[in-house]
């Protein structure tokens, strides 16, 4: 399992993998927002909370299809299927190597971009402690989208319809959390609810995922 | 099948009855509302197809479990048929929603929690359908969109209450509950429950001849492939 | 014969048109589609499996 995980995060930072690529979008999403809504500071700071959260989303989707798509096309997944490890825990791994590369990454660069898009000094804290806490879920529901569309044609598509609706507690929640904590308001309730989305799909989804996938490699 | 084939013309023809009925009844026989005026009126396709949009969803979820648990091909293919009825009504709640929205708050489209999360339950028939329409294998195209259904029931839950959380809303709460002390009038009462059981039924006589086409699809695919193998 | 009488729907005659239309429209959408598959994919299985059973037919005839 270690050597699994190590072997995704190798993978995942050589080869000109997701890592860079994500990041890279979060920041142009986040430039591009002005563009779109105009520069004006009291604004950029009512909207910085809900932007960040939205670029980071984004960016965490784009990465998704590479969570099985190269180990489906060389046949390793098959070989994971059959090795004494189980599914569940190959799911659980790719989530891991999937937030590592990409949530993680993503809730450290989030203060800068926060600092682009006028955020208040008071919710920098928030914003990193909320994707910090809200972006494993991210990838836990991501790793079931790449499970269900593993080995489609276009799958990439169709992952977006069926995992971007399952985004919307976290995107609620996480969202709520800055914008809460810019204003000094208590950000405790939507931070707890966020933490639980979390673990919740962290318990539930590779059970799920490792049935999806045990069908897609029949 | 045959069961089936019996039962449908007349269940079709009690709904038809009932859904022409209620609303006839609903949009030339009702007063108007003091407040509301004749949007009042909308009521009687709004409310059943609000109903039905989040019940054929149960329904799916039903029928998928049946299909997981015990194998059952006929509940998968039910399923796979309930789904587009389920978005028809889904969106006719929506449309029929924003349409009432717009002279009564004065606007199409509020970020209400119902209409929030009506619109994603609206998201989440389509993913449903095109996952069944992306997978080639009908078994494994079942095993997916079910456990996609299990999934989405307890996200579209989750959703559910967080947009309740996010933001308070415009909208009534529900006009018909029995305990309820404010109620909607008798006057719109009974056509509305006429209107309810006749999309009900529309429901399930839609779904019948669905699931029955889907059925024959599904013969007809085997024949095709039985004959290549030979 | 009773008079007919249609309502007056005040100033909002446009939105609940509008509303009884488009439902109508949709519903209507659906049945046809729905009866439309219904029929196709019957008439596409009832043709096969007489070419079936034509075809097996045949092959008895030849056998015999």
């Amino acid at each position: 399992m270690r050597g699994l995980l190590l072997r995704d995060l190798r993978l995942a930072v050589k080869a000109g993998g997701g890592f860079g690529l994500a990041l890279a979008f979060f920041l142009i999403v986040c430039v591009l927002v002005p563009f779109g809504i105009g520069p004006e500071t009291g604004l950029l700071r009512e909207v910085a909370g809900g932007v960040l959260w939205l670029g980071a989303l984004l960016a965490c989707l784009l990465s998704l299809d590479r969570i099985f798509a190269l180990d489906w096309e060389d046949g390793s997944l098959e070989l994971l299927a059959t090795s004494p490890l189980p599914l569940e825990m190959v799911a659980v791994t790719k989530s891991t190597a999937h937030w590592l590369t990409t949530g993680l990454p993503l809730a450290l660069v989030a203060p800068l971009l926060g600092l682009l898009l006028n955020l208040p000094s008071a919710g920098f804290i928030w914003l990193v402690a909320s994707l910090l806490i809200g972006t494993p879920a991210l990838s836990a529901i991501g790793t079931f989208g790449a499970a269900l569309t593993v080995g489609m044609r276009r799958g990439g598509l169709l992952m977006s319809l069926l995992v971007l609706p399952l985004y919307v507690p976290s995107l609620l929640f996480g969202a709520m959390v800055v914008s809460n904590g810019a204003d000094g308001a208590s950000v405790g309730t939507p931070l707890a609810l966020l933490a639980a989305i979390s673990l919740g799909s962290l318990a539930i989804l590779p059970f799920a995922s490792a049935a999806v996938l045990r069908v897609n490699l029949r | 099948m045959a069961l089936s084939g019996a039962v449908l013309p007349w269940i079709t023809g009690l709904a038809v009855v009932l859904v022409l009925g209620g609303l006839i009844w609903g949009f030339f026989f009702t007063p108007n509302d003091f407040r509301q005026g004749s949007t009042v009126k909308i009521i009687y396709i709004h409310v059943p197809a609000a109903i039905m949009g989040s019940g054929t969803w149960f329904m799916m979820l039903a029928a998928s479990l049946v299909w997981v648990i015990r194998r059952h091909h006929v509940s998968a293919l039910a399923a796979k048929a309930a789904a587009p009825v389920g978005m028809v009504f889904t969106l006719i709640g929506l449309f029929t929603g924003a349409v009432w929205g717009q002279p009564m708050w004065g606007t199409w489209w509020e970020w209400d929690p119902r209409l929030t999360a009506f619109l994603i339950l609206f998201l989440f028939y389509l993913g449903y359908m095109a996952l069944w329409a992306a997978v080639e294998n009908p078994d494994n195209a079942a095993d997916l969109t079910a456990v996609l259904c299990l999934v989405g029931t307890v996200f579209a839950v989750i959703s559910r209450y967080a947009i309740l959380f996010w933001n308070q809303g415009l909208h009534q709460g529900a006009s018909l509950s029995m305990d309820a002390e404010e109620n909607v009038a008798d006057v719109f009462a009974y056509p509305l429950w006429v209107c309810i059981i006749g999309f009900g039924l529309l429901f399930v006589c839609l779904v019948l001849l669905r699931t029955r086409t889907e059925i024959r699809a599904r013969r007809l695919g085997a024949l095709i492939a039985q004959e290549r193998m030979a | 014969m009773i008079p007919f009488i249609f309502p007056d729907l005040g100033p909002y005659k446009v939105e609940v048109l509008s509303a009884y239309a488009g439902t109508i429209l949709l519903l209507l959408a659906l049945v046809v589609a729905s009866i439309w598959q219904g029929r196709k994919t019957r008439a596409r299985l009832d043709d096969y499996e007489a070419r079936r059973a034509q075809k097996r037919d045949s092959d008895g005839d030849a056998g015999a």
